[in-house]
């Protein structure tokens, strides 16, 4: 069950013996009544199981141990190698140009996380490519890439993205204001996915209020709600946003959000079950 | 890229509740021979893969143990589409034991289970949910056998 590289960072992770090894698979074999190989997996499974309560952030590349960290590297640059050979084979430098870049653009980070955050923003997790969906049918529904290098010339100059579709893969709590900020009065995340990566938008409530420039009334908008009200239909559904809010935090994340002027729609996928196999 | 917003954070006994019922549904697998593999990546959503489907386990303590009446929960924000079934494992406190009530597939969770709002109470206001919850009877689960 366990690969023998897997049995040896085992090994190495316990600290003892082969024979000690050997000798602690024995006795929780005897001890859970499954066969070594099981026992081998339930070991592993002790060992390595994930910090309970992690969430799946990028700022937890900061958090890792040592030796978590230099796994995640090597994946992600195996990923990303990969990656430039499929995708930009005639480009022979793609790689080493997008890591500059990245570099550039995120400053203090080491080369070893510019690594990981170049490897997420093209789908990497943990080594594997999000799988959520069939890829024809992501294409047949018209959803957009939401890698960052195909959102962020999306982006107009009034800081918009007129339209962006995506598939809905889940949807957050409402989160209430304590305190109104300016016409939004709740918001619920929707988190979107092109079956590769990912992004959040934030959907607010906002109240009606008179515009300065045309001084016309804008009548409220309420995607929170929509959204609460449409939960268990909207997973798995191709959802189309219109006059998104696109900013770039002071921590270069790119944050999505609806506003006054912004709508969303969405449908579900023709076929039978969209939410089966193929999801 | 933000992470998932969590209501309220487990606390550490139900972390370690948590961790000893995934590690009850792994051995129980193992022993059942069913296909089962680890999925401990720090990015991953999902605890186990059991024949290729992303199984997220979760554990409900309470004093008795599984009865097909009772409810079996999952947070609405948690149900995406990087779950393909939900197990869930009863922690009986009394008797300290560990059974597993069965799963269900996320598409049969959404168009079976109720989706409970949050402040809607149950038990005479007794039992009040915290976040927008969907809501299965242990009845309504399948043995995890008929999902490998």
């Amino acid at each position: 069950m366990l690969t023998d590289e897997k049995i040896r960072e085992l090994i190495e992770k316990l600290g003892i013996t082969d024979d000690e090894f050997a000798e602690l698979v024995e006795k929780t074999s005897d001890e859970k009544n499954v066969t070594p190989g099981g026992a081998m997996l339930l070991l592993h499974y002790r060992v390595f199981n994930k910090p309970k309560g992690v969430e799946t952030t990028i700022d937890n590349f900061t958090k890792p141990v040592k030796e978590a960290m230099d796994d995640l590297f090597k994946d992600a640059s195996e990923f990303l190698s990969r990656y430039a050979l499929n995708n930009h084979k005639d480009e022979a430098d793609w790689l080493e140009k997008e890591l500059d870049r990245e570099m550039k653009f995120s400053k203090n980070y080491t080369p070893e996380k510019a690594t990981m955050l170049l490897a997420y923003s093209y789908g990497w997790r943990n080594g594997d490519a999000i799988s959520a969906f069939d890829s024809k049918l992501v294409q047949g529904k018209r959803a957009d890439c939401l890698s960052l290098d195909s959102l962020l010339p999306k982006i107009n100059e009034k800081g918009k993205i007129p339209f962006l579709s995506g598939i809905v893969n889940r949807i957050s709590n409402a989160k209430e204001f304590d305190e109104q900020k300016g016409h939004k009065l709740r918001s619920t995340g929707i988190e979107i996915t092109d079956g590769k990566n990912k992004i959040w938008i934030n959907c607010h409530d906002t109240s009606p209020f008179k515009s300065k420039s045309t001084g016309r009334q804008v009548l409220g908008k309420f995607l929170s709600t929509k959204a609460q009200m449409n939960r268990t239909e909207m997973i798995g559904s191709i959802v189309t946003f219109m006059n998104l809010d696109a900013r770039i935090t002071k921590k270069s994340d790119l944050r999505l959000s609806t506003g006054p002027y912004s709508n969303f729609n969405y449908e579900k996928p023709d076929e039978k079950s969209p939410l089966g196999e193929n999801a | 890229m933000k992470a998932v917003p969590n209501v309220f954070e487990p606390g550490p006994s139900s972390r370690e509740n948590g961790g000893i019922g995934e590690e009850e549904f792994l051995v129980y697998c193992l022993k059942a021979g069913i296909d089962i593999q680890l999925s401990l990546g720090p990015y991953s959503n999902c605890d186990f893969k059991v024949s290729g489907k992303r199984v997220d386990v979760k554990t409900i303590s309470n004093d008795f143990g599984p009865l097909p009446d009772f409810n079996v929960n999952v947070p609405s924000c948690q149900v995406s589409l990087e779950q393909d079934l939900f197990a869930f494992v009863f922690h009986d406190k009394t008797k300290e034991t560990y059974t597993i009530a069965g799963a269900v597939g996320r598409e049969d969770l959404l168009r079976k289970g109720i989706l409970k709002r949050k402040g809607e109470s149950e038990r005479n206001g007794k039992f009040i949910y915290k976040c927008d919850t969907y809501v299965l009877k242990v009845g309504e689960l399948l043995p995890i056998e008929a999902f490998a």
